[in-house]
C-alpha cells in the first residue's frame, strides 16, 4: 500500500462535482483507494463517501492506494486534485 | 413580477417497512431503479444541454455519479438482505444516513448537496413505486412559489411561462438557483418567512439586485418597476441587436457564427440569438420521428418549414448521419457492435438508397430553388466515398431537370471532415469538394480510439484537441490557397480557449447551438 498528504486547493473541497470527478478516476483503477481526514476514512470510489467526510478548501487529506496498479492510481488522482479536478 | 402559482408541496412519500418474500427480485428492482434514473437524469441533461453552460451542466454528470455510486448500490443491498425489506424503504434509509452527515458538516455549500440527494433518493422511490413525480403545469405566465422545488421538476416544465421562482428552503449555491440563473428566469431563495402569506394568483415583484420581494406592491411600485423593466428589456435588446449585427475583432477579422440545429424550435433561436446562418442542419428528425420510410414531398415540407423560420441566410444541411445505434421501426437494420465505425450515414444511405438517400437529396435539390442550400456530406473516409455522393447528387440534378423540375444551380457540396484519412491528406478533397466543416467530436473520437458515448474512456477525447487544432490548421491552409472555406462545428467551435486560435488561423465560420451565440461574439468583438 502507498500514501500520500495533499491539499486540496479547489475553493470549495469535496463538493458533488469534485467528488463524483475523483470517484470516477479512482474507479478507473483495480486498487483499492481510501481518503483519510479529520480521523475519518472514506472510500474513494464513492461520490457519496467523499462527500460526507466533509473536506473543504485548504484542507489536507491522506490518499491510500492498495493494489496491483497503486503507483499509477496514486499518481493520476494527486494530478487531479492538483489541476484542482480539471480534467 | 406577476402572478403567484403555488406550487403544493411535493406530496410525501410512504414508506412503509414490509417483509418481503424474495430479496434476489428485490436487489434486481433496485438495480433496475438505478439504471431508470441514471437514463431519466441523462434525458433531462440532453433536455438542457442548449440552455447550460459546460460547468452548469455537470450537475447532472454528478447526480449520475451519484445513482452510479458504489457504496449506495452496496449498502442498499445489504440493507435489504439483512433486513428482508423492501427495496425503497432501504433507499430511504441508506440516503437518509448520508443526508444527514452532510447536513451535520454545517456548510451551506455540503447541506445544498444533501437536497441533491434527497431529490435523487426521491426520485428512486418513485421509480420503485411505480409512482410519477408531480409535474408543474402552468398554462399563464407566473411565479412559482414553493417551499422547495426539485432540479428535475425545474427542468421539466415550460419555462417560457415561468416569470420567476421563489422557494422557502434552499441558498445560492443551490442547484436550483443556478439553474434558474442559467435559464434566465429571477429567482429568490431561502424566503422561509414571507412564503407562508403569499396567496395563489397574488401580485408578486421579484428584484434579483436588491435581492427583495414584494408582495401585492401598491399602484407606486407596480409603475417603478414597470419602468425599470422595460430599462432592463432595452439594454439586454441591444446586446442582442449587436449579435444580430457580423462581428469582427478590433483588429478586423471576420468570421461567420452559425448555428446548429435539428428542429423548428432550433430556427427560431437560430435567428433570435444572432446567428449569421445555419452552419449544421440534423436532418435526422425526419427519420427518427417518421413510421415509415419519409418520401421526398415530407422530406419537402419538413424542412421548408424549419428554412421558412430563418430564411435569407446560408443553410448548410447535413445528409442524414445516423445508424444502427438509432433503430427505426421501418428499417431491418442490423445490430452492429460498434454502431458509430458501422454501416452508418451516406453507408446506410446507399445501402437502401431508393428509400432513405434518394428522396431527401431531392428535395433538398428542390429546396434549392428557394433557399441558400449547402449540402454537407457526413462520414466521408475515401477518395471513393466521395466521388460516389457527387456524382450521385449531379445525376439527381439533372434527372430532375429531365423530369421538367428546374433546378437552376446546382447547390454546393461539402464533406464533414470527422474521418481521420481525410484531415491528413485533404489534398484531393480540397481540390473537389466546395467547402469543408470539421466535425470535432466525431474527428475526437476516431482519433483517440474512444467511444463518444461510453463515459469510462471520455477523459480521451478532451486530449486530442491540440492535434485536432494541428489538423485543422494545415487543413484550413491548402483549402485557403485554392480559395475554399473552412468551418468548424463540433465542441471546439464554441470552446472559449480556442477562439484566438480559430481567428488566428482565419476559419471562415464556426457553428455552435444557438443560444452561445451572444457571448461568443461578443468575445469576438472584444478580441484584438
Amino acid at each position: 500500500m502507498i500514501e500520500k498528504i495533499i491539499k486540496i486547493k479547489d475553493e470549495i473541497g469535496f463538493h458533488a462535482r469534485t467528488s463524483s470527478l475523483f470517484a470516477k478516476q479512482a474507479s478507473a483503477f483495480q486498487s483499492e483507494i481510501f481518503i483519510e481526514f479529520n480521523h475519518k476514512k472514506g472510500n474513494g470510489k464513492s461520490t457519496l463517501s467523499l462527500m460526507t467526510l466533509g473536506v473543504k478548501s485548504q484542507d489536507v487529506i491522506k490518499i491510500c492506494a492498495n493494489g496491483i496498479d497503486e503507483i499509477k492510481a496514486l499518481k493520476t488522482l494527486e494530478e487531479l486534485i492538483k489541476n484542482n479536478f480539471k480534467t | 413580477m406577476g402572478p403567484a402559482f403555488l406550487l403544493n408541496e411535493n406530496s410525501s412519500l410512504r414508506i412503509v417497512k414490509s417483509k418481503i418474500s424474495s430479496v434476489k427480485s428485490e436487489i434486481n428492482q433496485f438495480k433496475k431503479a438505478l439504471s431508470i434514473a441514471q437514463d431519466k437524469t441523462l434525458d433531462l441533461k440532453q433536455k438542457m444541454i442548449n440552455f447550460l453552460s459546460k460547468e452548469e451542466i455537470k450537475i447532472y454528470d454528478a447526480h449520475v455519479e451519484i445513482l452510479k455510486d458504489p457504496e449506495l448500490e452496496g449498502k442498499t443491498i445489504d440493507f435489504i438482505k439483512s433486513n428482508s425489506c423492501n427495496a425503497d424503504y432501504a433507499v430511504h434509509e441508506v440516503t437518509a444516513e448520508y443526508t444527514e452527515i452532510l447536513n451535520e458538516i454545517g456548510d451551506p455549500y455540503i447541506s445544498a448537496r444533501a437536497d441533491d440527494i434527497v431529490m435523487l433518493s426521491r426520485m428512486l422511490i418513485l421509480i420503485l413505486q411505480k409512482k410519477v413525480e408531480n409535474k408543474i403545469n402552468l398554462n399563464t405566465p407566473s411565479i412559482i412559489v414553493a417551499d422547495s422545488i426539485t432540479t428535475n421538476q425545474l427542468s421539466s416544465i415550460d419555462t417560457n411561462l415561468v416569470l420567476g421562482i421563489i422557494t422557502s428552503h434552499g441558498g445560492p449555491t443551490d442547484h436550483v438557483a443556478i439553474l434558474s440563473k442559467a435559464l434566465g428566469i429571477p429567482s429568490l431563495v431561502g424566503l422561509a418567512k414571507s412564503i407562508s402569506k403569499i396567496k395563489a394568483g397574488s401580485l408578486l415583484i421579484i428584484d434579483c439586485a436588491k435581492a427583495q420581494l414584494i408582495l401585492n406592491p401598491s399602484l407606486f411600485y407596480i409603475k417603478k418597476y414597470d419602468l425599470l423593466m422595460l430599462k432592463e428589456k432595452h439594454e439586454s435588446s441591444i446586446q442582442l441587436k449587436k449579435s444580430q449585427n457580423n462581428v469582427t475583432t478590433k483588429s478586423g477579422t471576420s468570421i461567420e457564427i452559425n448555428a446548429n440545429i435539428g428542429s423548428l424550435n432550433d430556427a427560431k433561436k437560430a435567428k433570435s440569438f444572432g446567428a449569421d446562418g445555419i452552419g449544421l442542419f440534423r436532418t435526422e428528425l425526419c427519420f427518427l420521428d417518421s413510421e415509415k420510410f419519409p418520401d421526398e414531398n415530407m422530406h419537402y415540407s419538413i424542412y421548408e418549414s424549419i428554412l421558412k423560420e430563418f430564411p435569407k441566410v446560408k443553410h448548410t444541411i447535413r445528409l442524414l448521419d445516423f445508424g444502427s445505434d438509432k433503430p427505426l421501426s421501418y428499417l431491418n437494420n442490423i445490430k452492429e457492435e460498434n454502431p458509430a465505425l458501422g454501416s452508418r450515414a451516406l453507408r446506410l444511405g446507399f445501402k437502401h438508397y431508393d428509400n432513405l438517400l434518394k428522396p431527401q437529396i431531392r428535395a433538398l435539390l428542390r429546396l434549392s430553388n428557394l433557399f441558400n442550400i449547402h449540402i454537407l456530406c457526413p462520414m466521408i473516409a475515401s477518395e471513393e466515398d466521395w466521388i460516389q455522393i457527387k456524382e450521385t447528387i449531379i445525376l439527381e440534378f439533372n434527372q430532375l431537370n429531365n423530369e421538367g423540375v428546374r433546378i437552376d444551380y446546382l447547390p454546393r457540396i461539402g464533406i464533414m471532415v470527422e474521418i481521420p484519412n481525410v484531415a491528413f491528406r485533404p489534398e484531393f478533397y480540397i481540390k473537389n469538394a466546395d467547402f469543408f466543416s470539421f466535425g470535432t467530436n466525431d474527428l475526437a473520437q476516431f482519433l483517440m480510439a474512444a467511444d463518444r458515448t461510453n463515459e469510462s474512456v471520455s477523459n480521451y477525447l478532451s486530449q486530442s484537441k491540440e492535434s485536432i487544432l494541428i489538423l485543422i490548421k494545415n487543413f484550413t491552409e491548402l483549402a485557403h490557397k485554392e480559395g475554399k472555406e473552412v468551418g468548424v462545428c463540433g465542441e471546439l467551435a464554441s470552446d472559449d480557449k480556442c477562439l484566438s486560435y480559430f481567428l488566428d488561423i482565419n476559419i471562415n465560420s464556426l457553428s455552435m447551438p444557438p443560444s452561445l451565440i451572444p457571448k461568443i461574439k461578443n468575445e469576438i468583438r472584444n478580441t484584438i
